[in-house]
């Protein structure tokens, strides 16, 4: 297995692979600037829930589309070149599956954790009210690195099976925009759409009020059933991709 | 002699299509065997088989005396190189960075690319990316990847598409020169009939998935016989003129065709047919070419 991880690390190179991890955490900090822009003592005071607010919405828009990119990346170098056939008469369909997971896994993980950073260093600059909330940044990189990681399964999977890697960028981007609006339909349906999981499980919730126009950001505890839901389908998708993928013949 | 693969009954269907039919395929180790077929007739679906690419509908295949499961199919397999179909690459990594990570996952040292890519000639393009290498390029780099290790076994598939002719004759006699100067067995497929006669100790003929030859080559060659074609003015009476001393011909496309005869022997039996006022008008000599064989057993036009 050690040997199959150095050899996916020996193929990034030059993939440029980053750069769609980069475009992500550029965005969310022009977006986290923008709006913590001209905040008032009361604004400061709810500063590191804003941002904990902010941030899973916008990754089940984006999150869903880099994940496709990484994934298509990590499936194309493959398909371009036939190199399939070749690793499988060196090593198992399965242990190709798991080094390229592995690998895709850690672009999902640094991703999440610069978020994590982000978001502390605009609270400390911009002055947020309090020390940053270390608990709540943590359960917000676990549920976060969870949803990422199953969808980089089904992901990972479509981009093995399929040479053409439109498909399983299609998936990541329609996946990202029903997840998004899945959110303002009823929990009973939204909960059927695996993309739509960062803001079943966002922790910080909001109440606007319509008369004063006054924001009010408040917390909830984590949502466990949805997290056991995220690591079932984790699980059925890693077998699945495993079976489906170990069938296919090159 | 042992074998270095053995298949039997090795079958493949696809849907309602059966691609290989019933196949027993014998490569004896240490020589070249040549796999022979039209295009389409199921060469590189055989060997995905036996390379376990691909699920045998039914059948088995064994390499070195011992049978290829799923469970050894690994081990087996570290022995054995391939090319099949297309050469498999990274466009974005260089020649060397590509045969960089096959010595990774094979645990080979790093030597091994200098001495593939001398074997090959692509020293000077070690460091161009793959994306930028010619077809024929892209073909010796398969080739060195397949080189790598130096296994017992190699199975190249179509091994000089996408060549020049000096490459071709190149990799002709790099392949013809291996059983001798590494101890290897090679098994390489081809639909070009002239190029598997140069190569090749033995062979097998493939065609629409059934194995219709397998021997030496000497064998498909002494198929090869000749005969003679006379034309007279009155076939009819020459057949019966000839049959009376003993020659036994044919009548085809206006001329009655004859066995071998040496020299002396045709003379005379000329010499007859005019004492009869039986005018000659042609007499040619037919030989039965590789190509005629070929085309015989697979039924298809031959490719040259």
């Amino acid at each position: 297995m050690r040997r199959a991880i150095y050899s996916e690390i020996q193929k990034a190179r030059r993939t440029k692979t980053w750069l769609a991890v980069s475009v992500l955490l550029a965005v969310q900090i022009a977006w986290a600037a923008w709006g913590t822009g001209n905040m008032n003592a009361d604004d400061l005071r709810q500063g590191w829930l804003l941002c904990l607010y902010q941030f899973p919405l916008l990754n089940s828009i984006m999150m869903p589309v880099i994940i496709a990119v990484i994934a298509s990346r990590l499936g194309e170098v493959e398909h371009k070149g036939h190199a399939l056939k070749q690793l499988e008469t060196m090593m198992p369909a399965w242990r190709l599956f798991d080094a390229k997971f592995l690998c895709g896994s850690a672009y999902v993980l640094v991703a999440i954790i610069l978020q994590c950073l982000v978001v502390v260093v605009i609270g400390c600059t911009r002055g947020f009210e309090g020390p940053p909330p270390l608990a709540l940044l943590g359960s917000y990189l676990g549920s976060t690195l969870a949803v990422s990681l199953t969808l980089l399964l089904l992901e990972q999977t479509l981009s093995l099976l399929f040479n053409n890697q439109a498909i399983s960028l299609a998936v990541g981007l329609i996946g990202g925009f029903a997840g998004f609006f899945a959110l303002y339909l009823p929990e009973s349906i939204h909960k059927f759409i695996p993309w739509s999981y960062y803001g079943l499980l966002m922790q910080v919730r909001m109440n606007w009020n319509r008369a004063t126009h006054v924001t009010r950001f408040y917390t909830l505890p984590l949502d466990w059933s949805s997290l056991t839901v995220v690591l079932v389908v984790f699980g059925a998708a890693y077998i699945a991709g495993h079976v489906v993928f170990g069938r296919k013949e090159v | 002699m042992t074998n270095a693969i053995t298949t039997v009954n090795l079958c493949k269907r696809y849907g309602e299509t059966m691609r290989v039919k019933d196949l027993a395929l014998e490569v004896p180790e240490q020589a070249v065997y040549g796999f022979l077929g039209p295009n389409g007739a199921g060469k590189s679906t055989t060997m995905k088989m036996m390379l376990g690419l691909v699920r045998p509908t039914h059948g088995t295949v064994s390499i070195f005396e011992r049978e290829v499961s799923r469970r050894n199919r690994l081990s087996l397999l570290r022995s054995v190189g391939a090319l099949i179909e297309a050469p498999s690459y990274y466009a974005h990594l260089t020649g060397q960075e590509n045969l960089r990570i096959l010595t990774t996952l094979r645990n080979l040292p790093d030597q091994e690319i200098d001495r593939v890519l001398s074997i090959v000639r692509l020293q000077d393009a070690r460091h161009q990316k793959v994306g930028q290498y010619s077809l024929g390029m892209k073909q010796r780099l398969g080739l060195a990847a397949a080189l790598l290790g130096t296994p017992r076994l190699l199975m190249l598939d179509e091994p000089t598409n996408g060549l020049d002719p000096a490459g071709m004759q190149e990799v002709r006699e790099f392949i013809r020169s291996l059983p001798q100067q590494y101890g290897m067995t090679v098994m390489v497929s081809s639909h070009l009939l002239g190029e598997i006669d140069q190569i090749a100790d033995s062979v097998g003929i493939i065609s629409h998935g059934e194995l219709v030859f397998q021997g030496n080559l000497s064998a498909l060659h002494a198929k090869s016989h000749s005969g003679i074609a006379i034309r007279t003015l009155s076939n009819e009476a020459a057949q019966a003129a000839l049959a009376q001393q003993g020659i036994q011909s044919g009548r085809h496309d206006g001329f009655l065709l004859l066995p071998a005869l040496s020299d002396a022997e045709l003379a005379r039996h000329i010499g007859l047919l005019c004492a009869r006022g039986i005018g000659v008008t042609r007499i040619e000599e037919r030989r039965k070419t590789l190509e005629d064989i070929f085309l015989e057993l697979t039924g298809t036009e031959v490719s040259l």
